[in-house]
């Protein structure tokens, strides 16, 4: 059975979809994508926006879309130290 | 370590330079999982920072005292009887100081291992711990027991989960960290074992470094 998915993974898998989407996406694809409840996804969504991996742009007009940030991008970037570390020092 | 009074004369100030060694080590994987906390990652990333810089500070503490102590002993063969109780009490200070940090950092890790999450429990270890500096200022061989009680939970709470080649680095790592404070445990029996101590200490720091470069290497 695969185990439960950490945080981190959860974030990876979140900021992942959102790059093959060229940066940009729609909350319901978010939400189809990212395998979680809409509860949990917009439990998520505000760490991203607090750690600023993500911005949220509502133009005038035009539905909501969740923006990748150039942070967001260095953590994807970085994801596989990060998950070497967490690996190594088991946390 | 601060036990300077039991080293081989040779290896004064040698101490000193290692311990600053062992500052930068864990002082570079506190930074790391901090960094990793900041991008989004949870408590254990932040208690893991926090037990590192303790542990670092508790070095940077030990490795400053050292030098002031040798820098008054060497040149100064005749200090005063006043003179000599202030560098002890100093001694005494940084001693106290060094252990609390040590054993409040090494504390830390293994409350994030043993997933304790009840903030009770963490903080009556934590007590329990400045409790045990306190009384190893004058039973020094308590504080060494405990280091190697703490260290041994670690390495075994890890063991169980080893899944990757730098984790059983970084198990090696804790285990030669652990066996150096065996060694210091035969500080009055053996002049040579603060050295011995010191080299098993450089010996896990320097796995434990190995590990972080392995990290760094990924893409």
């Amino acid at each position: 059975m695969k185990q439960k998915r950490t945080q981190l993974e959860i974030i990876h898998d979140m900021l992942s979809t959102m790059q093959q989407r060229g940066g940009r996406i729609k909350p319901t694809h978010l939400l189809y994508k990212s395998n979680l409840s809409y509860k949990m996804m917009q439990g998520y969504l505000t760490i991203l926006k607090e750690r600023d991996l993500v911005e949220e742009e509502e133009a005038k007009g035009e539905k909501k879309v969740y923006v990748l940030t150039q942070k967001g991008f260095q953590f994807l970037s970085e994801y596989k130290r990060i998950a070497e570390f967490t690996d190594a020092f088991g946390l | 370590m601060i036990f300077g009074s039991q080293s081989p004369a040779w290896f004064l100030g040698i101490d000193a330079l290692l311990e600053v060694f062992f500052f930068l080590i864990t002082l570079l994987i506190a930074w790391y999982a901090w960094r990793i906390y900041r991008f989004g990652g949870g408590e254990q990333y932040k208690r893991w920072s926090g037990g590192f810089l303790f542990i670092s500070l508790a070095y940077v503490f030990s490795a400053a005292i050292n030098f002031s102590v040798y820098r008054e002993l060497i040149p100064a063969y005749t200090l005063s009887a006043v003179e000599l109780l202030e560098l002890s009490t100093l001694y005494r200070v940084g001693l106290f100081v060094h252990m609390a940090l040590f054993l409040l950092g090494y504390l830390l890790l293994l409350l994030v291992w043993l997933h304790v999450e009840d903030r009770r429990v963490r903080w009556l270890f934590a007590v329990l711990a400045v409790l045990i500096a306190v009384a190893s200022v004058f039973v020094r061989p308590l504080f060494f027991v405990a280091v190697i009680v703490f260290l041994g939970a670690l390495i075994a709470a890890a063991y169980r989960q080893a899944r990757c080649a730098s984790r059983i680095l970084v198990i090696i790592g804790f285990a030669a960290i652990l066996l150096g404070q065996c060694a210091y445990l035969l500080l009055n029996v053996w002049n040579v074992a603060y050295v011995a101590g010191h080299l098993l200490e450089l010996l896990g720091y320097g796995l434990l470094a190995t590990s972080m470069l392995i990290i760094m290497e990924k893409k």
